[in-house]
């Protein structure tokens, strides 16, 4: 009885003059899916199942699909509807009003009958009324389109549903994916949520940095990214930071390096990794640095390497941190790990490394781990590092000798494109 | 945490042919090897079996060893000489040191990839196995250039003492050989490499194929070309070193069918350079 009354108002409103269109609402009108078209970016889902594809809205879904647009263009979207309805007029106006006052036009589209009650509609692909502003990073979360229907030729409009994706709007085409950068949705995510309205190099890249000063960084979902919450993860690829959420140093340096070639922003020679500088000492080379902060207790090797007189040994087999991989653990020790520099979302990450890689941008050094930025390769030892170590296999052991002496050895840099 | 390393292991047994055969296949004292690098780990994994048999036969031995995805790409260097094979461990890892990244180990000590030990476990295990030498090669050109454009190595024993590396970076190419006791290099020389190369032995000699299918021979005495190519590049597919016939062939991704004897594949399928 409802929907025969509903549809007698419709029909009532299709036939009468403008004086007479009525103000009721239309719930028997459904909002299905929305595809965005037009040039969008292709984004990958950070577990590595693939992409993101169309429809990226679809109605009663959970959880909705991103979109990104390079700046410059506009969005381009279709939709598909239902009426609940035993007589329908053959056609409607449907229109679209989207966030940043991007319109979508007023179109006049045909309902196909069906010899139920449910028929279907569609809005046909349309151009935004507007691009999203030339050179300029937008982050839209969500992107609203209030879906509008009409039956009196867009004399009056009553709402059908809103759409909500989130939209990315780059500042320049992203640079082409490699086998390790990829356009994956957290890099889009972090890049535009922290670029918002920037244009400039420059800005783009102090806004993305921000993310990872305050030792939180976040993935698309506000979910953290860990660097070694599992003291010993073996996760050293932008895919597998981004997947697990944990992950060693090197990814958080290509996801700074990513956010920014994602706006298009080129930097050659950005990819740092550093190690020591291999001096040999006491026979051995120099090839481990230990991270602040580490305690050093009484010495008990003096007598074997007067430069590196602090010694600890572990089991070679199991290595300084055995499951569950939470904390270095030693056989002796005359130096121990403490709280000290945090790291992305981790208090206490590992800290004994050979190698450690960062960024390079403009002669500046970021840290993405560590969120701290150095002036000079030099000025990271002082800033960063509680000493320098050795270490060597005997047996079933490996002994590993320490200094607090930081001129006892330097870093050495190797510099790639990222 | 064990959940996931069980079906870690599963997934990799089901998905290593599904992963490219790094450089070269190796047919001695009738048996194949071959490596294949897990993509998401890094850790490298000896297929080995029966030359007569199918490859999809081999038995899948765990590395202590493994390289990055870092691009540009250089696939896994390995070789093997009888028992001892040679594997330069270029995975990333905070705690693996590329200045002691050439290892060798007897083959008879790999053992099959299964629960009672992880990807974590060989990880580890390559990063503290004790090198076979220090990396001077490495520790050369980095020392020369500290930017890595272009940068490639590759390295072959020829026997235990004899263990030749040739390594490129920013358009120059030096051939390093190791007797044992310590390196000798070359004079470093203009050569610009734009891919990976790859090299072999054959007759006590040492070839370095490039990308592009040209082969040279090399030696610390310098480079020559020799009227050889491979007739396509190296990334369409791999070498089949067939020591025991003293062999060289290449062989493309495409042809290699898992279900024929390889010997007979072989024949059938691949290229013959020498």
């Amino acid at each position: 009885m409802q929907k025969t009354l509903i549809c007698l108002i419709v029909s009532l409103a299709l036939f009468s003059s403008k004086a007479k269109a009525q103000d009721f609402t239309y719930s028997n009108v459904s909002l299905l899916n929305v595809s965005f078209s037009g040039g969008n970016l292709n984004i990958r889902k950070d577990d590595g199942t693939g992409s993101y594809t169309a429809p990226q809205y679809v109605a009663g879904s959970a959880t909705q699909s991103p979109v990104a647009y390079v700046s410059g263009n506009a969005p381009r979207a279709t939709a598909s509807f239902t009426i609940d309805c035993p007589n329908v007029p053959d056609s409607v106006s449907v229109r679209g009003v989207a966030s940043d006052a991007i319109d979508f036009a007023s179109t006049r589209v045909y309902v196909n009958p069906s010899a139920g009650t449910l028929h279907n509609f569609s809005y046909p692909a349309t151009n935004g009324s507007h691009v999203f502003t030339a050179s300029i990073v937008r982050f839209f979360k969500p992107f609203a389109i209030n879906w509008e229907i009409s039956f009196n030729n867009g004399l009056t409009w009553k709402p059908i549903s809103t759409s909500n994706n989130t939209v990315y709007v780059t500042r320049s085409a992203p640079q082409a994916e490699g086998a390790e950068y990829k356009w994956f949705h957290t890099v889009f995510d972090l890049s535009c949520r922290n670029a918002q309205y920037t244009s400039v190099d420059t800005a783009i890249i102090s806004h993305v940095w921000n993310e990872f000063v305050d030792h939180i960084v976040l993935n698309y979902n506000g979910d953290s990214l860990f660097y070694y919450k599992v003291m010993n993860s073996l996760n050293v690829t932008l895919a597998t930071l981004l997947k697990f959420r944990d992950a060693e140093c090197y990814t958080f340096a290509q996801l700074f390096l990513s956010a920014i070639k994602i706006q298009g922003v080129v930097r050659t020679n950005n990819y740092v990794y550093i190690t020591p500088i291999n001096n040999t000492v006491c026979g051995h080379a120099v090839n481990r640095f230990i991270v602040k902060n580490w305690s050093f207790g009484t010495p008990s090797a003096t007598a074997t390497c007067p430069a590196f007189p602090y010694k600890n040994t572990y089991v070679t087999a199991t290595g300084t941190m055995p499951p569950p991989y939470s904390a270095y653990v030693f056989t002796t020790a005359d130096v121990t790990d403490l709280v000290g520099t945090p790291g992305s979302c981790n208090v206490r990450p590992s800290s004994y490394f050979n190698n450690h890689q960062i960024a390079k941008i403009d002669g500046i050094y970021y840290d993405a781990c560590y969120g701290a930025t150095f002036p000079t390769l030099l000025s990271i030892k002082t800033a960063a590092f509680s000493g320098w170590s050795y270490r060597f296999t005997v047996g079933s052991n490996t002994e590993a000798y320490f200094t607090n002496d930081m001129t006892q050895s330097d870093l050495s840099e190797s510099i790639t494109t990222y | 945490m064990k959940t996931f390393f069980v079906s870690f292991l599963i997934v990799l047994g089901s998905t290593l042919f599904a992963q490219n055969i790094e450089r070269k296949i190796i047919i001695e004292n009738g048996n194949f090897y071959f490596t294949t690098i897990d993509a998401e780990f890094q850790i490298g994994t000896m297929n080995t079996g029966k030359a007569a048999e199918a490859i999809k036969t081999a038995k899948k031995l765990a590395l202590p060893a493994g390289r990055n995805y870092s691009e540009p790409v250089n696939p896994f260097s390995w070789d093997i000489v009888d028992t001892s094979v040679y594997a330069i461990n270029f995975l990333m890892h905070s705690q693996n040191d590329r200045n002691e990244a050439i290892k060798r180990f007897n083959v008879a000590s790999l053992k099959e990839w299964g629960p009672a030990f992880t990807t974590m476990d060989m990880i580890m295990k390559s990063i503290d196995l004790t090198p076979y030498t220090y990396n001077d090669p490495y520790l050369f050109i980095t020392r020369r250039s500290n930017v890595l454009s272009n940068f490639y190595y590759d390295a072959v024993a020829l026997n235990d003492s004899s263990y030749t590396m040739a390594i490129s970076n920013n358009g120059e190419l030096s051939i390093w050989n190791y007797n044992g006791k310590i390196w000798k290099h070359g004079e470093v020389q203009k050569f610009h490499v734009d891919d990976y190369f790859s090299l072999f032995t054959l007759n006590k000699k040492t070839y370095m194929i490039l990308n592009s299918g040209v082969i040279y021979e090399i030696s610390t005495s310098g480079i020559s070309s020799v009227s050889k190519d491979c007739g396509s590049s190296l990334t369409n597919g791999f070498l089949v070193l067939n020591k025991d016939e003293k062999t060289v062939w290449f062989m493309k991704n495409n042809d290699l069918n898992q279900h024929t004897g390889l010997l007979e594949l072989v024949k059938k399928k691949a290229v013959r350079i020498f």
